[in-house]
């Protein structure tokens, strides 16, 4: 059928078909800043404007617009010509992943046109429907309130105040003046040039010794706009599935019904013979080659018990087929004609009964490898001790035990799983993929494909959101098979649904803690036990678990320390990595425990954590034993703010200072709770990252890294250290990431490691070329390359003397002893330097329904040098939001068959713009020697801390000890009447 | 994923749009704001008949109630300011709370009431308000909102279009009031309530209407403890013994949010609070005419 419309402006005439939906007509017209997040209007990232409304174009049909005017994103603003909001919103560090960025700012466009002078509240309001899952929507508030005012004309978009770096003011770079260009054609002086990556490094010079600390610093350590940030607020075609194919294939997957069964019969005759379905794989036509999906270094750690299709399956949701065919009704169409013969095996949805004699067998298949008891369901099992425990406890003035129970959740990314692959004109597997792990996806599917390494090239664009669960090769393996079986593209996407029951979820633990102490509160011994559910597979089962231990036991001084752990196969949907790796559970335990234990005691709680907080020098006794799948490495600590985060922390809150009882509201009670925390900056000893950096004709620079930036920002991190290092702008580094093809290799984008590791990589090539540079100019001025410095893009002699880096560049290239300046570089590092947060919650209690209203969240972090405030803000704020949903309201539901009864936005809730509390990040800066510029992880830390802090304070309000989240109306309820009889009201 | 739509209507007067959905041979449904139906479409679909051009969007005051089209996007509920004043603004408050602005600009108030969501606040509230919905059979019938849920789905299925949602007057000492019980403040309520109170010059209270959601499949009135409030003298003794006397359905049903235990446990006090509130307000209401 015909419709006419007028989109961005123009007035035409469209096809569409009566069924098409005005999210998919749209995208197919090619407006891809229209995103796809769910099919059921809940996540807003479809958003757009019709006739002047914000409106969600996944619940509308493209016939229903036939007269009507649309506007998308790139209606509002493109690179050459921003919106006022697209400013404020790069600007103001508003953007982190950018998948919900054009909806955002469509909505906020909205507002703005009949409301040019509106409160946050109203702001808020305008953005509730847009679920962002990176920011905790302070940003993009404040991007539009800023926005607006630029429209009254009260300023400009400016750069919000920012949290600059405490370096001491020295000298600072010699006075800028204008440095020769030789290009003085437009556009010319950033064109990128060939990439080369084949430069010697051995001549750098030695790692972290050319910057000390308190040195003035001109682009790091100061809150700039993403190099991404105009791309991804103009809504360009950035993410995965923003690339049509001629030919291209749809693919979906046929999931089971069951939570254990054998497939006894498959017959996919019918779905075979259906017009436009080009291929059909099942268990019958695909190897069994057994690996994990777990994306980790080489050897995996975690163990290989997952083919692409079986001839089991383990949970309602789990893989039994798959259809590529000509459009995604067809390929819908052909699922429904896949007949399956079930033989249903009993199923085990209980992590405890699943270890028990008698309970059913999940992994009987007799080629899984690394399963550490198969017969009783351990996917993993490690013992560690330290020390003399029990001799500790016995000789302790009081020993406290406490059992603590954490739940599982979904990371729910706004952009699903989303793959497209095919066959590049060299015969090459080309796998263009939302992944956190480009490398390791390439090296786990090719014994899975049957392919070499080499003839698979992975591709990471934009991803709309990880958070660990794209740390996995989840869909990779079906869409290459189906390539493979039709050699054409394929695409594949995840639908909501799907990502909630087939991805991959946080591991639910049982954790139980004892503690010895001596009269003044000093620890003398502390166990760990912890039981967690993997789920039907094991990935990450290990490494998850033991760095629950290996973290939440690392936080106090303790010599006399046990741990024990079992993960266990369950029939349910398979855990995984997930912004935290275990710790926030970990620190639910053991921060909930210390006030338990402080009580105990009659000790100020705060008070005993500073008792027995870590101080630099100390090393965890646990270290080498709890290793990431082998030996660790020990870590002395060198530096750790966390005194000054608990006394900002403090201060920001107002410690003691809340009123418990309200005369207005009788059944209201408040509280105010905290939590301290440790996390890491990498894997020590095991990860690794690389950077090249070659010059261009004009002296800008191309940094090729392996990194993942999955929405953190990283890109921008790593570009800043480059400008540092080389004395330009961030617009002079020009970032390429995340390309098995053309980016040296680097783990990926987990373990809180990119600026610590990868930012090291850039640091380290950053100098080898600055030290090239120098050579270069040194001849051209005559001078010592050892008096040299790099500034304001060029190179200055002590006299001030200087040439340019476009001289220097045109030099080296074309004029004398002709060379390619580059460089490329490795880092690894054998610490793993923890960042330190404390957070602190104050909340209400209604003591007659059990609901709990958080009002105030502060987190200070000790992420050593920022290198980008505002983002490491932004990972603070972003970090808190995912923290309180999994503290209140987040629960990945089951009945009893083990289907998910919650597998959308609206049973399962994340948190919205319109209901958040106050959110305030503080960052407390220190110095880490290991890492670039002292820089430390930040990007998982601000998880770890919300839900023992929220516990804290909701027992400070009633006396009600949570001893298992999520703390539900109904939870809660039930404690305080159990609770009643105590008299504590 | 509609893998048997193939006609898409979209006309303009309501007897021209019965008949399309009267058709026999291709399922048709009515399509208003889209934001319920297509966000998990039944499959058997074949038709949708689009109402935008129905002349069903407005509000207008008659005889003392107030006529509401069907067509009427939730968030012109909000903004309208008749209804902003329209029982302490009942409708417009629930309106709001209804869903995020984005999904209210397209959804519909025939949709609201057609869906029969449970704990739909705005449902909730054109039930305390005691609401009557206007149907197309295609001759006009009037039922009132509450007798209407409870045979909604044959009702639809007939092949009726819902044309009208018509408010009675709400003058005199009313109090109204408007309260959930979630997990987050925005989070969907695992159960909500909207309550009605008018009150004589003498304090007595003259009607009483309370609406439940989350108890079962769509919202529901408490007969019972309407009833044995309304002529009594009011307090907030008499509020809490009428709320924990109330009779409710007996088995509320269990999903991810909470347990049916639980919502049996809270509901009275819920249904306290929804009193308390709505007295406290109509005692301090001096009494206006009409809609105020």
């Amino acid at each position: 059928m015909e419709i006419r419309c007028t989109v961005n402006g123009e007035a035409r005439a469209f096809q569409t078909s009566p069924s098409e939906r005005l999210l998919d007509f749209l995208r197919r017209q090619g407006y891809l800043g229209v995103k796809h997040g769910c099919d059921d209007g809940t996540c807003g990232a479809c958003a757009i404007l019709l006739d002047g409304k914000a409106v969600l174009s996944c619940v509308l049909l493209a016939a229903q617009v036939n007269g009507h005017e649309i506007v998308t994103i790139e209606g509002i603003g493109t690179p050459k010509a921003l919106d006022v909001l697209q400013r404020a919103f790069v600007n103001h560090g508003a953007i982190q992943c950018g998948f919900c960025t054009p909806g955002m700012i469509v909505a906020a466009r909205a507002l703005l046109e009949h409301n040019p002078n509106p409160t946050e509240e109203e702001v808020r309001e305008a953005l509730a429907g847009i679920l962002c899952r990176c920011t905790g929507y302070v940003k993009p508030v404040q991007a539009v309130l800023a926005a607006a005012r630029e429209l009254r004309g009260e300023g400009t978009v400016s750069l919000p105040r920012m949290p600059q770096p405490e370096v001491a003011p020295g000298e600072g770079p010699p006075t800028p003046r204008p440095a020769p260009s030789p290009f003085d054609i437009e556009g010319l002086a950033h064109e990128p040039l060939p990439v080369r990556t084949d430069v010697d490094v051995e001549e750098s010079p030695p790692w972290a010794m050319t910057w000390q600390e308190g040195q003035p610093t001109q682009v790091v350590g100061r809150s700039q706009p993403r190099v991404d940030g105009v791309k991804l607020a103009t809504g360009r075609p950035a993410f995965t599935d923003d690339l049509w194919m001629p030919d291209m294939l749809y693919a979906r997957l046929l999931l089971s019904p069951h939570a254990h069964a054998r497939i006894r019969r498959i017959d996919a005759s019918k779905a075979r013979a259906l017009p436009g379905v080009h291929a059909v794989l099942t268990c019958e036509d695909l190897p069994p080659v057994r690996f994990t999906t777990a994306g980790q270094s080489y050897p995996e750690p975690s163990p290989a018990d997952t083919v692409s299709l079986d001839r089991k399956v383990r949970f309602v949701g789990d893989r039994v087929a798959a259809v590529a065919a000509e459009s995604p009704a067809i390929a819908e169409e052909a699922l429904r004609l896949i007949e399956v013969e079930y033989e249903v095996l009993p199923a085990v949805l209980d992590m405890e009964e699943a270890m028990r004699p008698g309970a059913p067998q999940i992994h009987d298949e007799p080629d899984a490898r690394g399963i550490y008891d198969p017969a009783r369901n351990l996917a993993a099992h490690l013992e560690a001790e330290a020390g003399d425990p029990d001799g500790a406890f016995a000789a302790s003035y009081l020993v406290l035990e406490r059992e603590y129970r954490t739940h599982q959740v979904q990371h729910t990314p706004i952009e699903t799983h989303t793959c497209i692959t095919w066959w590049d004109e060299d015969d090459r597997l080309v796998i263009r993929t939302s992944t956190q792990v480009p490398f390791h996806v390439r090296r786990i599917l090719a014994p899975v494909l049957g392919l070499p390494p080499r003839r698979i090239r992975v591709i990471k664009p934009r991803i709309g959101g990880g958070f660990g669960v794209k740390q996995e090769v989840l869909i990779e393996d079906i869409c290459a098979h189906l390539t493979l079986a039709t050699g054409r593209p394929v695409r594949l996407e995840y639908t909501r649904e799907e990502e909630f029951q087939s991805s991959r979820s946080r591991h639910p633990q049982i954790l139980h803690l004892k503690a010895g102490v001596a009269k003044d509160g000093t620890l003398q011994a502390m166990e760990m036990r912890i039981l967690g559910n993997t789920g039907a597979y094991g990935c990450h089962a290990l490494t998850v678990q033991v760095n629950t231990g290996s973290k939440g036991l690392s936080l106090y001084r303790c010599q006399n320390l046990r741990f024990t752990m079992d993960a266990v196969y369950t029939n349910l949907p398979p855990a995984g990595a997930f912004r935290g790796y275990g710790v926030p559970q970990g620190f639910f335990a053991v921060e909930s425990f210390m006030d338990e234990l402080a009580e105990a005691l009659g000790m100020d709680p705060v008070e005993l954590r500073r008792r027995n907080w870590v101080q630099p020098g100390d090393v965890f006794a646990l270290a080498k034993a709890l290793g990431e799948g082998r030996e660790g490495f020990e870590s002395p600590i060198a530096s750790c703010g966390l005194p000054e985060c608990v006394e900002k922390g403090s201060a920001a809150i107002g410690w003691g200072q809340v009123r418990r009882t309200d005369p207005a509201r009788p059944h209201i009670r408040r509280g105010q709770g905290m939590a301290c925390a440790a996390q890491g900056s990498g894997v020590p000893g095991l990860d690794m990252g690389a950077a090249s950096i070659k010059m261009n004709d004009d002296g800008s620079f191309n940094l090729l890294v392996g990194a993942t930036d999955l929405g953190t920002g990283s890109d921008t991190a790593l570009a800043q250290i480059a400008a540092e290092v080389l004395g330009v702008g961030l617009d002079e580094i020009i970032v390429y990431s995340s390309d098995t093809d053309f980016t040296p290799f680097d783990k990926g984008a987990y373990a809180s490691s990119t600026t610590y590791i990868s930012g090291g990589a850039v640091k380290k090539a950053a100098e080898e070329v600055a030290r090239q540079v120098k050579a270069v100019a040194a001849r051209m001025l005559q001078a010592d390359p050892k008096s040299l410095t790099l500034a304001e893009r060029a190179v200055w002699a002590p006299d001030g003397r200087h040439v340019s880096l476009e001289e220097v560049a045109l030099h080296s290239l074309h004029v004398e002893e002709q060379h390619q300046i580059m460089a490329t570089a490795s880092h690894m590092s054998y610490l793993s330097p923890p960042p330190y947060a404390a957070t602190f919650a104050e909340v209400e209690v209604d003591i007659q329904t059990g609901e709990v209203r958080v009002n105030r969240l502060v987190c200070a972090v000790d992420c050593g040098f920022a290198i980008n405030p505002a983002a490491a803000e932004g990972q603070i704020e972003g970090g808190v939001t995912q923290a309180l949903g999994y503290a209140l309201c987040e629960e990945m539901a089951y009945d009893q068959a083990g289907r998910l009864i919650n597998p959308n936005f609206r049973d399962y809730h994340i948190f919205r713009a319109d209901e958040m509390p106050e959110v305030q990040a503080i960052l407390v800066p220190t110095y880490e020697p290991s890492g670039p510029f002292g820089a430390k992880a930040v990007a998982e830390i601000p998880m770890d801390g919300v839900a023992p802090a929220v516990a804290n304070a909701i027992y400070a309000a009633t006396g009600v000890r949570l001893r298992q989240i999520p703390f539900t109306p109904e939870r809660v309820l039930n404690a305080l009447r159990r609770n009643a009889a105590a008299g504590f009201s | 994923m509609l893998p048997r739509f193939r006609k898409y209507h979209r006309p303009a007067s309501v007897a021209e749009a019965l008949t399309l959905l009267r058709r026999p041979t291709i399922r048709t449904v009515p399509l208003a704001g889209g934001t319920t139906l297509l966000c998990n479409p039944d499959p058997e679909i074949e038709a949708v008949v689009d109402l935008q051009d129905l002349p069903l969007g407005n509000v207008q005051p008659r005889d003392g109630w107030l006529h509401l089209g069907a067509m009427l996007r939730v968030q012109s509920l909000v903004e309208h300011p008749v209804l902003r004043q329209w029982a302490q603004g009942l409708v417009s408050r629930a309106a709001r709370e209804s869903a995020p602005l984005l999904t209210r600009n397209a959804a519909t108030l025939g949709g609201c009431v057609a869906s029969g969501d449970s704990v739909d606040p705005l449902l909730l509230a054109l039930l305390a308000l005691e609401s009557v919905v206007v149907l197309a059979l295609p001759e006009r019938v009037e039922r009132p909102l509450n007798s209407f849920l409870d045979g909604r789905e044959g009702i639809l299925a007939s092949g009726v279009l819902i044309t009208h949602v018509l408010l009675p007057p709400a003058g005199g000492r009313l109090g109204t009031s408007l309260l959930k019980v979630a997990r987050t403040p925005a989070d969907r309520p695992i159960l909500n309530g909207a309550a009605c109170l008018a009150l004589d010059e003498t304090g007595c209270c003259q009607k009483a209407v309370v609406a439940l959601g989350g108890l079962g499949p769509h919202p529901v009135r408490v007969h019972t403890l309407e009833a044995a409030l309304t002529g009594a003298n009011l307090d907030a003794k008499a509020l809490q013994k009428a709320a924990a006397q109330a009779s409710l359905p007996p088995e509320p049903p269990t999903d991810a949010r909470a347990s049916g235990t639980y919502r049996r446990k809270v509901a009275p006090v819920l249904l306290e609070r929804l009193l308390v509130k709505a007295w406290q307000q109509a005692r301090h209401n001096p009494g206006q005419r009409g809609g105020g």
